[in-house]
């Protein structure tokens, strides 16, 4: 599905992220966590394509394909999904009506026809139970007014609809309160799969008690010094973070 | 409008008496002549020209100005009554004259040079009329032609200069219909601080006119924080340009307060020109009876990556006129501006007026700019909670009225300076407002 | 950026799809402008001799004016003896009776621009009077909407059925001294629209004229009158197109609105004409004086406009809040590419007590176009209560165009509320790479962004026009789903 080799990404000069080694196959969940400025969100913008972050070494394989090259929304359409960390809002613009477009992209893409605006909403309505969002929701301009865990479910909710193949949680669980961390969670185990693959970054571990990872990466300093399963999350919740700069050099997944 | 030689006449005679300092600089004699006949084509500006669609100077073209002082006889005390702040490092000018016996000038910090203009125009040839706009209807060229006095102050490289600087400018009124130009200029050189207040005051209640022009010119990293108190008679006509150009981040930090003047127009026009350079504008004025004030401020964002911010505020009672002007200009290529501006209004009664005019000009796209300009009401939910806790109606409105207009003294660091603007703003305001 | 720009410009630059001539036999007079062309003009419309008489007196008065230059445009001196101030398709007979004796060369003109004349107009309940050059060339429903004693027809018919009310209003809110272009518009207007709503009467339909610029050198001065009597309520719609031509052509309207007591007055336009190329050749010189007056107590007009044409686009409907508890509304979008320069806004002129106005403004630029709102408020002595809210918002797109605000406040009042915000920025790159997250390309991320820049304004128009002025933002239309 992803394959991540030493990757080396700057931004503004500066050199973040400094050699990434990472396999993420079909089906795995994968928790990325580190603490704050090890450069977590810069691999996912990284990831996503955003302007102002400049790779500098390596490449990123996705399904066979380099998926450096591609714009971001040439890799949204291949099915490559990013839950912002801060969701935008876009004034006068209809959650609805994104989501119809969203979801029209990647179908052209895949060459099928543009949904027709009955079995779209039977969709949209169906996957909004996953995240338990009201249906006025969709009328109301995307993420305006929005509180914090509104924004986060209205992500998960795109995810829901757009159905990708590679989903970056990129602290998804921050700003939210525990009744909200367990709605968001519970939609996205509702959206694991065999064919799709998550990439969860945090900082908390919190949020892999309810969305159990295969794999957990520890990042630091621009690199993974640390990998293992669901138990080194709870090493980490146990003695934070300071001690990994004692480690050595840690193994990739 | 009267005709304009009407009012030039009495100015062209002090002229001839060769009584204006720096006769004897020819590059000074020639700015002068220039001034005069660009003055004497232009006139004074007319409604009709859009700087001065809503200020008149038809009333002052009417009165007849004198340029010869008597000696005035304003005490120590008095002087020091005045004064804004106690520690300063003070000049002080009567009547249009440099007075040393009132002056604050001894112990002036390393660094700082603090002179009287006419003493130091062989260092001014650089930096007169460097920084304002020549050709600008209004009195800039009358202010050359005539200028008499002023304060040069010049900061070194480095120095950060802990006392505040006031110029202190007094109108005795031991001389009626007295006309004073007054020119001052202000140079930091890199990396240097100071704070400067312009104070202009009356002690007396009748006619004067003060024509001012001031010119500031920061050089890199040079810090200014910059303060002019206006509290003239109520008969006063004051016509004021202040102007200055920025080097690369550099800061320039001003507050206007118009509390006096029968007539007060403030032309305050800042160039940012290198970038990381910032301004803050801030101004309030207080007009009641039948005060004219009119601020124009213009921003020019020439280069990228510049910041501004503008807060101007107006109480207005009586039968009194306030005019705001606010122009943003972000010229092209000056990429990544980032503007801001309100001006708020106070209308307290049924006989005012405000003309607020915000404006932005905006040739470049990466950019962040808004304005925002409001006229209304003290908040009566505020008033309410207020009369709940036991204040009468009058006292509530006049702590409303007070916390409205010392907002724009917030952002002041120098605790002193703001303390002393805070005090003199609240002994203005209307009891009851 | 540059991205962007290219994208936007795929986006505004689309083909002018209006820019046809239509090949047809036209009366014209020689370019020219002197007392003897306005009596000519009188004298085709068979006018009466107060009529006459006024335009004279405008014509003396504009001889007297000098050409406004306060505005944020340049162009060069227009020679108002090279214009023509009359042009007319050669009539059959007296005039169409019904839209079988109109040019089918007329007919279908409006066909390919999309506007009903005919049956389908009918089912698109919309009336419709189209002035193509200077004269009203089909007027249609007029028996239906006289039922309800509805006064709908060319000015021009309705100076020799209803002179009393033509008399009686016009000039009545722009004067003819009123400035340069009102002037010269009182002196040669040829055609334009009368509206007269009769008391306690809502129009059941939306009322709408299409305008249409064919003949070269020729100048359109149309002038419309609208009057909702006491209790009365009418939608109108306006439209405007014209052929591409390498030479600017001038189009000084008109127009007036008056509303009486509790009378509602919706006025929307959809301006397109002619921009000129990309590189500022030719397009419409568009200077118009649109001024309503809320007469009555509890009246309420509301302009709406979305202005995407023209090369010079000089104008500012306004509201004079005359009448105690009046509501003026105005909402614009302007949209300026390439060489196009505009100079929009609105006045609210509060005088009445507990007057209330709304101001929305929405500017794009693009290309190395100039696009400026200007606006006055002003609240009088005796305008007690008064409200105004603004909201002037820009957007840039490119770094080579320019978005200025000119917003004067003038408050007389001390119980006046008046509330004035306005905002310049580009388009946010969070908002695109957020929206291309999703999957949308940049055009139609932007699109997408604009459209919501812009739903203020469009949800205000009627829905046919909404759709109308979406297309010609070049976008998708919204809200078709759920």
């Amino acid at each position: 599905m992803l394959e991540i080799k030493n990757l080396h990404a700057s931004v503004d000069g500066k050199e973040i992220l400094r050699g990434i080694n990472m396999t993420v196959n079909p089906g795995e969940v994968h928790a990325i966590m580190g603490p704050n400025g090890a450069g977590k969100s810069t691999l996912s913008n990284v990831l996503a394509g955003r302007d102002g972050y400049e790779v500098t070494q390596g490449e990123v394989i996705y399904k066979g394909q380099n998926l450096l090259e591609l714009e971001p929304e040439e890799r949204a359409q291949r099915g490559v999904f990013l839950a912002f960390q801060y969701p935008v809002e876009i004034p006068g613009v209809s959650n609805i009506y994104l989501l119809k477009a969203a979801l029209n992209a990647v179908r052209k893409y895949q060459g099928l026809e543009e949904v027709d605006a009955i079995d779209f909403l039977t969709l949209v309505r169906d996957r909004m139970k996953l995240v338990k969002m009201d249906e006025q929701f969709l009328h109301r301009n995307v993420n305006e007014g929005f509180s914090g865990g509104e924004k986060k479910r209205n992500e998960i909710l795109q995810m829901a609809v757009l159905e990708p193949a590679l989903a970056i949680l990129d602290e998804t669980d921050s700003g939210l309160d525990i009744d909200a961390l367990k709605t968001v969670a519970e939609g996205v185990n509702a959206l694991r799969a065999e064919d799709r693959s998550i990439v969860m970054i945090t900082h908390y571990q919190r949020l892999l008690d309810h969305i159990v990872p295969d794999f957990v990466h520890v990042l630091s300093e621009g690199k993974i010094v640390k990998s293992g399963d669901k138990e080194l999350a709870k090493e980490l919740e146990k003695s934070g973070y300071s001690w990994i700069h004692d480690a050595p050099e840690g193994q990739t997944a | 409008m009267k005709q304009l030689t009407e009012i030039t006449t009495p100015f062209s005679e002090v002229a001839a008496n060769s009584t204006l300092p720096g006769a004897q600089l020819d590059w000074l004699q020639s700015l002068r002549q220039q001034a005069r006949g660009q003055f004497e084509r232009q006139g004074l500006p007319a409604k009709k020209v859009e700087d001065w669609k809503y200020t008149s100077l038809w009333q002052l073209s009417q009165e007849s100005f004198t340029h010869d002082a008597k000696p005035s006889s304003v005490t120590k005390a008095q002087s020091a009554n005045v004064a804004l702040i106690e520690q300063a490092h003070r000049l002080v000018i009567v009547d249009g004259q440099f007075s040393a016996e009132l002056s604050q000038l001894d112990n002036l910090e390393t660094g700082l040079t603090l002179s009287p203009l006419s003493t130091s125009l062989d260092k001014a040839e650089n930096l007169l009329n460097a920084h304002i706009d020549v050709e600008k209807p209004g009195l800039n060229a009358l202010n050359t032609f005539l200028m008499q006095e002023g304060a040069y102050l010049h900061v070194a490289a480095d120095s950060k200069i802990e006392k505040p600087v006031e110029i202190l400018v007094i109108n005795s009124g031991e001389t009626d219909n007295l006309a004073t130009h007054l020119r001052h200029l202000v140079q930091l050189e890199k990396n240097s601080e100071i704070t400067l207040i312009e104070h202009y005051v009356s002690l007396q209640d009748n006619v004067g006119f003060t024509n001012v022009v001031t010119e500031v010119a920061l050089a890199d990293k040079a810090k200014l924080h910059h303060f002019k108190l206006q509290h003239e008679s109520l008969k006063h006509y004051h016509i004021a340009t202040l102007a200055s150009k920025q080097a690369a981040n550099s800061e320039w930090n001003t507050n206007n307060i118009s509390l006096g003047g029968k007539l007060a127009r403030n032309d305050i026009h800042s160039q940012l020109l290198g970038e990381e350079s910032h301004v803050t504008l801030d101004g309030l004025y207080l007009l009641d009876g039948d005060q004219h004030v009119d601020n124009h401020t213009r921003i020019d964002h020439a280069v990228p990556h510049t910041t501004s911010e503008e807060v101007y505020k107006g109480v207005m009672d009586g039968e009194s006129h306030a005019v705001f002007n606010g122009k943003v200009i972000v010229h092209k290529d000056a990429q990544k501006t980032d503007a801001n501006q309100s001006n708020r209004n106070l209308l307290l009664s049924r006989t005012c007026e405000i003309d607020t005019k915000p404006e932005m000009e905006i040739y470049a796209d990466d950019v962040k700019c808004g304005h925002g300009s409001t006229v209304g009401q003290l908040d009566e939910t505020q008033l309410f909670f207020l009369r709940a806790r036991g204040l009468d109606e009058v006292s509530a409105r006049s702590l409303l009225t007070y916390a409205f207009a010392v907002e724009v003294l917030q952002r002041i660091k120098a605790e002193p300076v703001r303390q002393a603007l805070s005090n003199v703003i609240e002994h203005r305001l209307p009891r009851g407002a | 950026m540059t991205d962007q720009s290219q994208q936007l410009e795929s986006i505004t630059q689309k083909e002018y799809k209006a820019g046809f001539v239509t090949d047809i036999e036209v009366d014209s007079l020689p370019p020219g402008l002197s007392e003897d062309v306005v009596r000519q003009i009188s004298m085709i419309k068979n006018e009466p001799e107060w009529m006459l008489e006024w335009r004279l007196k405008a014509y003396r008065h504009w001889l007297t004016m000098d050409t406004p230059e306060w505005a944020h445009v340049h162009y060069p001196e227009i020679d108002y003896q090279e214009v023509s101030y009359y042009s007319a398709p050669k009539k059959k007979t007296d005039g169409p009776k019904s839209l079988d004796e109109v040019d089918p060369e007329l007919l279908k003109t409006y066909e390919k621009l999309g506007v009903p004349l005919d049956e389908r107009a009918r089912l698109a309940g919309v009336a419709v009077d189209a002035v193509f050059d200077s004269v009203s060339v089909s007027n249609t429903f007029k028996d239906k909407l006289a039922e309800e004693g509805i006064l709908f027809m060319p000015i021009s018919e309705a100076i020799q059925e209803h002179p009393e009310l033509v008399k009686k209003y016009i000039g009545s809110v722009v004067p003819h001294k009123d400035n340069f272009y009102a002037a010269l518009n009182s002196a040669v207007f040829t055609d334009g629209s009368f509206v007269y709503i009769p008391k306690g009467v809502r129009c059941p339909m939306e009322l709408s004229t299409y305008f249409r610029i064919n003949a070269a050198n020729t100048g359109q001065f149309e002038r419309t009158l609208i009057i909702a009597d006491d209790d009365a309520y009418v939608s109108y719609l306006e439209g405007c197109t014209a052929p591409m031509r390498d030479e600017n052509q001038l189009h000084a309207a008109v127009v007036e609105l008056v509303a009486m007591d509790r009378a509602e007055i919706k006025y929307s336009t959809v301006q397109n004409w002619y921009p000129g190329d990309e590189n500022g050749k030719g397009g419409i010189y568009n200077f118009v004086t649109k001024r309503a007056a809320c007469r009555g107590e509890s009246s309420k007009v509301s302009w709406t406009q979305v202005e995407t044409g023209s090369a010079i686009t000089w104008k500012y409907p306004s509201v004079v809040l005359q009448g105690d508890n009046s509501i003026g509304e105005f909402y614009s979008v302007a949209v300026t590419n390439n060489m196009q320069q505009a100079d929009t806004g609105t006045k609210m002129i509060h005088l009445g007590k507990n007057t209330s106005s709304t101001i929305i403004s929405k500017g794009i630029s693009a290309g190395r176009s100039q696009n400026a709102y200007r606006g006055l408020v002003r609240v009088g002595p005796n305008a007690d209560n008064a409200r105004n809210y603004t909201e002037c918002d820009s957007l840039l797109m490119g770094d080579t165009c320019g978005a200025h605000t000119f917003p004067y406040i003038e408050v007389k009042n001390p119980t006046a509320k008046v509330e004035h915000e306005a905002s310049t920025s580009k388009i946010s790159e969070d908002q695109l790479f957020y929206c291309k997250q999703r999957g949308l390309d940049t055009e139609d991320a932007v699109s997408m962004i604009v459209n919501g820049f812009c739903k203020q304004v469009i949800r205000e128009l009627p829905m046919e026009f909404a759709v109308e002025a979406q297309n010609l933002l070049g976008l998708s239309l919204e809200g078709s789903v759920g």
